[in-house]
């Protein structure tokens, strides 16, 4: 038996109580509304050839002896059904919620319960469970569910919380920062010989740090300046102590500054690059589900939030907490009294601080909030901005902005006259004790129980004190936010790209190009399938033409083929060997795409066709552009193959850019190529131009052409049409134009008529 | 004037239905209709609704579709139905867009980029749920409502910010 989500164990005691036997059930799971979208608690069993549906609520109680609660559950309704009479069940998505419906032989419909999101996911993996023992394919409780069914797979293994983002097996509350310090920590040992150079100059620091008010005040005063001081009138020499602790200070200062720039430059050179790899192996999946934008925008800012808490934190508050610490037991040898009245503020102080952090994080977020909304406004209007003159909306744009700025502007004055009162009230506190030392010390010299240089020197290491303590009061947010930089960053480096190649991958020496799909089922999200028990055979050096409405998955067959995405059910075969089993060298090598999106990178157009194939001639860029209808218009930009993209404001139309990236899938010269609406931005007298140079190039291989435009896969040893994720029709042109009213008839006769009326004739 | 032209053009002319040539039916809680148009009458197993303008309007421009998502055609306001086709509509939309507002917000905890809530909805019940990317996930609409979607897709509405009582607000207000 498998419960996807937690049942509690009275419920196994219910089914009982109504004859079904724990033995018996197969899969169990939990919605928390019945049919009629009510809230309530329904358990839904299924054994081997029923379903059970158990409505109530459970309440808790306080038990009749005892302190503790019980539950009790208040049965609504029990209901079966046969599954001999159903013949599959579905997870319908609404907007918000979701219900669970099961269809008949009859041709009837039962709404077995609904449910919120919440249980959705659970829903989900128990209707694909169930729809297998209807198949058949289950009848013992001893099958196995694919771990990414299994909700423990979910769940935080030591808080049982499930996991905020199913992407990212991350919990936040048992994520342990400290280790993540660690594992940062051992990439520093690299750089074991700066570290220990800058801990002797951080040591070195401190001892300068204390001894030059020493030097400069307290003994400059009771010792040269008074009569009977041990040093007393050699005021060159003292000066020139002085001079030497400050030279050693500043010594020790550029030692370690010049250590931790360079090592925190190479950290930063090596988490960056680290990260990187770790993109690029990454799979697609990974990739749709966020903005790639903001990922780098991330990568960036925090590598150099971890640069900053690392070489400008850490060290200073090293220093610091040294000098403190060290300080510290020098006021109380000096004047144990004294020490403990000037230290006493500090407590108080950070009391202080902590009451005015709060108005001023919410007055920070504010502010960043209205600045947020500006700037991405701004980025709005400036990227729409041949829109916004188009319709002439410069004035309403105008007002628009000022709104916004008005906000961001107040924002920021409240943040910045709060910071102007609050900070320096705050800060005053911890000079009290200053006050406090100097008024009591003062009292004390009078008295002739501390000499005026001590109360100096004294005087001097309270504030030595006080300085970092605003510092300190931010460290512990620092850290949080540099754990989270680490986190975040580590979290990209350690996702285990969901496609990847077997150990025991095959690299055929060579390949024949023969494609098979065989009952492939795909979706981009667990309960929508956008191909659907999809099945065809190509066979080596033929064509395959796919058609289909927009979104009816065509692009998506391409995408799986070349392993973007791998599919849910069934498989590909190229040759006979499952892709999954193919090395993704020996994939990549033998397979060429152009798609719809094309992608010119920097640099110029002969880097950009040579990128398959750096290694290849001028011959044969020029022929591949040939092949592709570039050669001629790139012969007619002034730099020739040489252009760069780009430079000097010359961008290349989509058809230019297209016929690039055509050009490029020449020059790799695949044993499959497929070209996925590769001819859609040219207009029609470009495309046959392109069309019969690319008859020339598909001779001998496979070719897997997705178009729009019917009239480019007449010649197409076999078409396809793709409607709503399945194989609608097959056969050849001449075939599928023979099945009246049929979607590819249809759609060849509307295309015609629409270039007939064109002017264009076929 | 141009609005005339668009609605006379007879590929984009909306196809309205109401009680005259619409009978909607529930089948086993499933929603079923009998639809005659110019073209004859057509009986559809089943139908789905959709809301042209959910934020808007919620019981007009109630677009029909069948079972392969093609429009059948669209109710320009449910009060064109009788009673109990009207019961029908009701009811189906309310359990399609149910959303459940937020009466109360009882706590908010943002850690290491999620929020986690507790908040109290209209009908009484506590509810936990947990947003990602807080700030994008809020969606305003007008000048007082809000639409929060949470890590699940689940839809949480603030019908009206401003009565809120002042410490669900000022636990919220950061982020609108």
């Amino acid at each position: 038996m498998f419960a996807f989500g937690k049942i509690a164990d009275f419920v196994y005691g219910i089914f009982e109580e109504k004859g079904v036997s724990s033995q018996d059930i197969l899969i169990l799971t939990y919605c928390d509304m019945d049919a009629q979208h009510n809230f309530c608690d329904t358990y839904i069993a299924a054994t081997a050839d029923r379903v059970y549906l158990l409505c109530g609520r459970t309440v808790l109680r306080p038990e009749a002896r005892g302190k503790g609660l019980s539950t009790q559950f208040k049965e609504i309704s029990f209901e079966s059904y046969a599954l001999d009479n159903i013949e599959r069940v579905n997870v319908e998505e609404l907007i918000s919620s979701a219900r669970l419906a099961a269809f008949c032989r009859n041709g009837q419909s039962i709404l077995l319960c609904g449910m919120t999101n919440f249980c959705k996911g659970n829903a989900v993996s128990f209707s694909k469970y169930l729809n297998k023992i209807i198949a058949g394919e289950i009848t013992s409780p001893d099958f196995t569910v694919d771990p990414e069914d299994d909700p423990k797979e979910n769940c935080c293994p030591k808080c049982g919380m499930r996991y905020p983002d199913r992407n990212r097996k991350i919990c936040p509350k048992c994520m342990e920062k400290g280790k993540l310090f660690n594992r940062f920590s051992s990439m520093l040992l690299k750089y074991k010989r700066e570290l220990v150079i800058m801990v002797l100059s951080l040591c070195v620091l401190t001892v300068a740090g204390i001894l030059t008010p020493y030097f400069s005040k307290g003994f400059f005063y009771d010792n040269v300046l008074t009569e009977g001081g041990s040093l007393y009138g050699q005021v060159l020499l003292s000066v020139g102590i002085v001079v030497a602790t400050q030279l050693l200070l500043q010594a020790a200062d550029m030692v370690n500054g010049y250590i931790s720039a360079k090592i925190a430059a190479k950290i930063v050179y090596d988490l960056k690059n680290m990260i990187f790899g770790a993109i690029e192996k990454l799979s697609m999946n990974f990739f749709s589900g966020r903005q790639t934008g903001g990922l780098m925008t991330q990568v960036n800012d925090d590598s150099n939030n971890i640069y900053g808490f690392f070489c400008d934190g850490v060290p200073y508050f090293l220093i610091n907490i040294v000098q403190v610490a060290v300080l510290c037991v020098i006021l109380f040898i000096m004047n144990p009294l004294l020490a403990a009245l000037s230290l006493i503020t500090i407590p108080v102080f950070f009391i202080a601080l902590r009451r005015t952090l709060n108005p001023s994080r919410k007055l920070h977020a504010r502010m960043y909030s209205g600045v947020r909304s500006m700037n991405s406004q701004l980025a709005d209007v400036l990227g729409g901005i041949r829109v916004v003159k188009a319709f002439s909306k410069e004035n309403e744009e105008n007002i628009r902005f000022e709104n916004t700025n008005r906000r961001a502007a107040a924002g920021n004055k409240r943040l910045s006259l709060f910071n102007n009162y609050a900070y320096p009230s705050v800060g005053y506190i911890l000079y009290l004790g200053n006050i406090i030392s100097l008024g009591i010390g003062g009292y004390m010299v009078m008295k002739g129980d501390f000499t005026y240089g001590e109360l100096i020197t004294f005087t001097a290491y309270v504030n030595m004190i006080y300085s970092p303590m605003f510092f300190f009061s931010n460290m512990f947010n620092w850290y949080a936010s540099c754990g989270n930089s680490l986190q975040r960053l580590y979290e990209i480096y350690d996702t285990v790209p969901d496609i990847t190649e077997k150990d025991d991958a095959v690299s055929p020496s060579e390949i024949k190009g023969d494609v098979e799909f065989r009952n492939v089922d795909f979706g981009y999200t667990k309960s929508k399938k956008i191909i659907d028990n999809v099945s065809f055979k190509i066979e080596a050096g033929k064509i395959l033409g796919i058609v289909g409405h927009t979104g009816a998955g065509k692009s998506t067959i391409a995408n799986l083929i070349i392993r973007l995405y791998d599919c849910d059910n069934g498989g590909i075969y190229i040759d006979g060997t499952n892709v999954k089993d193919l090395s993704f060298r020996s994939l990549y090598e033998n397979i060429a795409i152009v798609s719809q999106e094309t992608y010119l990178f920097i640099g110029s157009i002969l880097d950009n066709i040579r990128y398959a194939k750096p290694e290849a001639t001028f011959e044969e860029v020029i022929y591949a552009a040939k092949c592709a209808g570039a050669h001629d218009f790139i012969m007619r930009l002034p730099d020739g193959y040489n252009t760069v993209i780009g430079f000097g404001h010359k961008d290349l139309s989509g058809g230019e850019r297209q016929r690039i990236s055509i050009a490029r899938a020449v020059l790799r010269d695949p044993k499959i190529l497929i070209l996925d609406e590769a001819t859609a931005a040219m207009d029609t007298k470009t495309e046959k131009i392109i069309q019969n140079a690319l008859s020339v190039l598909t001779r001998g291989k496979t070719t897997i052409m997705i178009a729009h435009r019917l009239s480019t896969l007449r010649d197409a040893d076999k078409l396809i049409v793709i409607d709503k994720g399945r194989v609608a029709e097959e056969g050849t042109h001449k075939e599928l134009l023979k099945i009246k009213g049929g979607i590819y008839n249809t759609l060849y006769t509307l295309q015609a008529e629409a270039l007939k009326n064109a002017g264009i004739t076929e | 004037m141009k609005n005339d032209n668009i609605l006379k053009d007879s590929a984009a002319a909306i196809v309205r239905l109401d009680g005259s040539n619409t009978f909607f039916e529930s089948n086993n809680g499933f929603l079923s209709a009998k639809v005659t148009l110019d073209g004859g009458t057509r009986e559809y197993g089943r139908v789905f609704l959709h809301r042209a303008f959910p934020f808007q309007l919620k019981w007009e421009y109630v677009s029909v579709l069948d079972d392969q998502s093609n429009e059948i055609g669209i109710i320009l306001n449910i009060e064109d139905f009788g009673e109990e086709a009207r019961k029908l509509l009701v009811t189906e939309l309310e359990r399609k867009y149910y959303e459940p507002q937020i009466k109360q917000v009882l706590s908010l905890k943002e850690r290491y980029g999620f929020s986690y809530w507790n908040v109290e909805t209209q009908d009484g019940r506590r509810v936990n749920f947990t947003m990602q990317d807080t700030f994008r996930n809020i969606i305003r609409i007008g000048e007082d409502k809000a639409v929060l979607l949470d890590v699940d897709g689940n839809r949480f509405v603030i019908e009206s910010i401003s009565s809120l009582d002042r410490k669900s607000h000022r636990k919220i207000e950061i982020y609108l």
